[in-house]
Formats: C-alpha cells, sequence, structure tokens
C-alpha cells in the first residue's frame, strides 16, 4: 500500500506543479489569442462586405 | 447534509452576479463577428494554440466534472487517480500521433456525423447524427441536477424554490449568449472560466492540505476503503474491467470521439494546432479529474470528524452510504466550509461559469449536429445559413427546456461518472468502431457502419433504472459499456465482410 501512496503523492504534486506553470502560459497566451481572433474576423466580415458592394456596383 | 453552516456571505453573491452578467455582455459583444454557420459553430477556424487549449480545458473543466470526479475520489478514494493517469496520457499520445483527431481536421468535417456521410454515404450520417444528439442530450440530462446540487450546498439555500429560479435562471443566460454568439463567446467565455477555476481550485487544494494535513487524508481513506483506496486494482474497489473501461472512455473517447473536443479540433487554424492543442490539453485532461478528486478525499476526511456528517455519509458498518445525490453533495458542502469569504464567491463564479460553459459547448454541439447531420441532409441539402442559424438557435431552446424537464424526474440510482460514460456510450461504442476503422481500415463498409451504430445502443442497459424496469439484476456499467464497444466493433468487421461497399468489391475484383 505504500508504494501506492509515493506514487499518488508524486502523481498529485507533479500534476499540480505543470498545472501552474500551464495555466500562467495559457492565460497569457490565450489573452493574447483572443485579440488576433476578434481583430481576424472582423477583417473577414469587412472584407465580406467589401466584396458585396463591390459586387452589387458591378451588377448596376 | 444537515446542520452545516455555509461561509458564502452577501459578498459573494455580488461577486457572482457580476461574473455572470460579464459572461452573457461577451456574447452580446461578439454576435457581431458572426456572419455564417462556419463563424457560428467553429469560430471561423481561426482559433490559435493557447485559446484553444483553455477553451479545450475550460469547456471540460466543467461544473458537472467536477463534481463527479469529486464523488468519485470521495466514493473509492486514491484509486480514482487512475482515471486522471488515463485521462492524461491518452491524449498526450493522440498529440504526438494524430491518431482520428489530424484526419478528421484534414477532411475540414464540423461534426462527426459529418465524417460518417463522406466516408459511407448520407443514410448513416443521418442515423449517426440522431443517436448522436440522443445520446449526447441524455447524457447532459443531470448537469441541471448536479448543479442544483452543487448551488444548494454551497450557498447554504434549502428553499427547493429558491434552488430551481437559480437553475432556471442560469440555464436563460446560456441559451441567451450560446444562441448569440455561438462558437466565439463559448471559446471566450471558456477561456474566462479556465483562469479563474483553474486558479481558484488550486487555492482550494492549498487551503484544503493546510487545514487536514496529508497524513490525515491518507488515514481517513485507509479507515473508510482500506487497501482498494489506494489500489485501483483490488476487486473490492474499481477492479481490472472498471480500468479499461476508464481508458476507453475517460481517455480516448472524451478526447477524440466525444463530439465536443472533436468540435475544438475542427476549430483550429492547421493540424498542428490540433497536434499541439492535444498535447498541452492532455495537462489539462490529467488535471480535470486530478483536483477534484483530491478535493473529494478533503471531503471525505474533513466530514470524518464530524459526527452529524459522518452518521449521514457512512452506514453503521463503516463503509459510504449507497446515495449518489449524498455522496455528490460532500465536496461543495466542504467548499462551503474551508473558503473563506470573497474567495468562495471568486471560485462559486467560476464553477457556475464552468456549469454555463459547459451547458452552452453542449448546446452548441447538439444542435449543430441535429441541423447539419439531420435535418439539412433529409432535406437534399437545400437550406439557407440565415435558416440554418435559425433553426440551431431554436433547438438550442427546445434542448434547455428537456434538460429542465428530465432533471427533475430521472432518478440517477448510480454515481453521476457512471451515468454519464454510459449514456455517452450509446452514441461513442458504435462511433468509435466507425472512426477507427473508417479512417485506418479501407474495406469498412457502410451496412458493417450500420451494425455498429445499432450495436451500441445495447450500452442503454447499463443505466441502472433501465436494468430494474427490465427486470435485470444489477450488472456494472463497466461491463455493460465494454460489452457494447466489443460488439460495435465486431459487427463493423463482420458485416464489412460479409456485405462490402460496391466500389470495394469492385476494387477487390480488380486486384484479383
Amino acid at each position: 500500500m505504500s508504494d501506492w501512496i509515493t506514487i499518488w503523492s508524486i502523481l498529485l504534486a507533479g500534476g499540480i506543479g505543470i498545472y501552474v506553470v500551464m495555466a500562467i502560459f495559457v492565460a497569457i497566451g490565450g489573452a493574447k489569442d483572443i485579440r488576433k481572433l476578434f481583430r481576424s474576423m472582423d477583417k473577414k466580415k469587412r472584407d465580406k462586405e467589401k466584396n458585396l458592394e463591390a459586387h452589387k456596383q458591378f451588377r448596376r | 447534509m444537515t446542520g452545516l453552516e455555509t461561509n458564502f456571505s452577501g459578498v459573494d453573491w455580488v461577486i457572482v452576479g457580476c461574473y455572470l452578467l460579464g459572461t452573457v455582455a461577451v456574447g452580446l459583444y461578439v454576435n457581431r463577428f458572426i456572419s455564417n454557420m462556419a463563424d457560428y459553430v467553429v469560430a471561423g477556424r481561426a482559433v490559435r494554440t493557447w485559446l484553444a487549449v483553455a477553451s479545450m480545458t475550460g469547456s471540460e473543466l466543467g461544473l458537472v466534472t467536477v463534481m463527479y470526479a469529486a464523488q468519485k475520489g470521495f466514493t473509492g478514494g486514491f484509486s480514482a487517480f487512475h482515471i486522471a493517469v488515463v485521462a492524461g496520457i491518452v491524449p498526450l499520445l493522440v498529440g504526438f500521433t494524430g491518431f482520428i483527431v489530424v484526419p478528421l481536421r484534414k477532411l475540414g468535417v464540423m461534426t462527426i456525423p459529418q465524417y460518417y456521410g463522406l466516408r459511407f454515404g448520407q443514410g448513416v450520417r443521418i442515423y449517426g447524427g440522431i443517436l448522436l444528439a440522443v445520446a449526447g442530450v441524455l447524457n447532459m440530462g443531470m448537469f441541471l441536477k448536479a448543479g442544483a446540487i452543487f448551488v444548494t450546498a454551497l450557498t447554504g439555500l434549502n428553499d427547493p424554490m429558491q434552488v430551481n429560479l437559480v437553475m432556471t435562471a442560469l440555464i436563460i443566460l446560456v441559451l441567451i449568449y450560446t444562441t448569440m454568439g455561438g462558437m466565439v463567446s463559448v471559446i471566450i467565455t471558456d477561456y474566462l472560466q479556465f483562469v479563474v477555476l483553474s486558479f481558484g481550485l488550486l487555492l482550494a487544494c492549498g487551503l484544503a492540505v493546510s487545514e487536514l494535513g496529508w497524513d490525515n487524508l491518507v488515514g481517513a481513506v485507509e479507515q473508510i476503503h482500506g487497501e482498494s483506496g489506494f489500489n485501483p486494482t483490488h476487486e473490492d474497489g474499481f477492479g481490472i474491467s472498471y480500468m479499461a473501461w476508464m481508458l476507453l472512455t475517460a481517455g480516448l473517447v472524451s478526447s477524440t470521439i466525444w463530439q465536443t473536443a472533436v468540435m475544438r479540433a475542427s476549430s483550429a487554424e492547421s493540424e498542428e494546432v490540433v497536434r499541439n492543442l492535444y498535447k498541452w490539453s492532455s495537462v489539462g485532461f490529467l488535471i480535470r479529474f486530478l483536483l477534484p478528486q483530491f478535493l473529494g478525499i478533503c471531503a471525505l476526511a474533513y466530514f470524518m470528524d464530524i459526527p452529524e456528517a459522518r452518521s449521514e455519509l457512512l452506514t453503521p458498518d463503516g463503509s459510504i452510504v449507497d446515495s449518489s445525490e449524498l455522496t455528490m453533495s460532500a465536496f461543495p458542502h466542504f467548499l462551503g466550509q474551508i473558503l473563506p469569504v470573497g474567495i468562495i464567491g471568486i471560485v462559486g463564479a467560476g464553477m457556475l461559469a464552468a456549469f454555463m460553459s459547459t451547458h452552452d459547448s453542449y448546446l452548441l454541439c447538439w444542435a449543430s449536429v441535429i441541423v447539419e447531420d439531420v435535418i439539412v441532409p433529409l432535406r437534399g441539402g437545400e437550406m439557407s445559413t440565415r435558416s440554418r442559424l435559425l433553426l440551431a438557435r431554436l433547438l438550442i431552446v427546445l434542448i434547455g427546456v428537456f434538460l429542465l424537464i428530465w432533471s427533475l424526474w430521472y432518478p440517477l440510482g448510480q454515481d453521476l461518472l457512471d451515468y454519464m460514460m454510459i449514456s455517452g456510450a450509446i452514441y461513442f461504442t458504435g462511433a468509435l468502431a466507425l472512426l477507427v476503422l473508417g479512417i485506418y481500415w479501407k474495406r469498412a463498409s457502410r451496412v458493417g457502419a450500420y451494425l455498429a451504430l445499432t450495436a451500441g445502443g445495447l450500452a442503454v442497459f447499463g443505466l441502472t433504472p433501465i436494468q430494474k424496469a427490465v427486470g435485470l439484476k444489477k450488472i456494472e456499467a463497466d461491463h455493460i459499456g465494454l460489452c457494447a464497444a466489443g460488439a460495435a466493433l465486431a459487427l463493423m468487421v463482420i458485416g464489412s465482410l460479409l456485405f462490402p461497399d460496391k466500389e470495394t468489391a469492385k476494387q477487390g475484383e480488380a486486384d484479383e
């Protein structure tokens, strides 16, 4: 049983340690990615609207 | 549990209220970016690695996951950690090999039944879509009950009417921002929830260890569970078959076959992002079980020293009571006892946001499947983007209403994790056979696919109320689930060999 206790305590300490590091990286990197996502979707939407407008003018 | 005061105060209610209203504001704000179905369902396929990891982890680290994982820690002791191990290792392997998810991303599919359509034809897509939506909605069926137990235990609200009002308000908030913002709002709220809940749970673990001490935790598990509380292979505890079932479900299925995970892979910008997403998310998959299970163990140790709680949670012979509702409520009661004012509001807000986040992902997911894989193919593929979006939003509301009704009358009768796995198995046992053999075995055929999907339905007999209704004596959910998975794989192979698709048969004749 003591072997299992050792295994689980190492897993718990190691898992929490890695997660703390990952959570910090993801929190910072994720905030940057949100900004990029908004910019990219905004640009896509504007391009689409421009194309629609150009298409309408061409048909006229 | 009776006679327990909670630290939850008016300040905490204000924190929770501000946080939840903030998430709705995000949904309303991002609605301006939505211009087509791909924007709505997979965020325009423009999500990068860090945000994808936060979203995947945030979505999977929901209130329901935390509740059922904590319950397993409470009822199984340290042995329950084997679930966390398989849940972490399998996605890591998927990240390195690209198993299933990379071929799906290459094909550009948004849903798994869409893959069925490409590989086996539209009939299989529609049949698979119906099964997936039914299993998926049933799988969500206990979410509200788990949420209600959490709110009651954490906040000290005892009036059932107040709890129902809180739950109804939460589901209405979810419906508002999911119908408005689709996957973009889901991803942003997942991110917020990831940050709040990650640090909140870590803080709770720190406080729990400092309050109880490691030796007391080990002692309590030894006293209640004995050897089986540490050794997962022990037959008095989980046993080998349960571990195999967890390897399949918590490991392989939840990371590669379950539709919500596949949608995250589909939302990724590139195949490289998919691989990185799985490698990084493996830590999240590990932690989403490990931390709550540990807190469940802490709750066990804490309540063993309180005579009133002990008499409710343990039978006279010293084993844990056979009441899913009681064992599930131990974890939120414990949080209500150890967390200080203010912190409890932040953790509570994070948990409720997690509750909403899981709902939004799942609602969006099942509504998309019903529209894209059942209704649109039945109409011959003709439906405007506007109608699809409108229909998806209408279905989200209808599923929400169904969940309110189902959670009120269905008698759980087993651990929440086991209910979740077995209701999901109705779909994923068949899906496993179709995806693995469909991608990696050329001879997999349409008839085999139909047989495999149908065999998956056998899993329904793993639900305790169904077993009682048909007069079956108690059979463990893991045994039924493994049998259903085996039957689906076997029937897929047999059906494909006996009834090959015409093109495959012609190719075979030409080769000869």
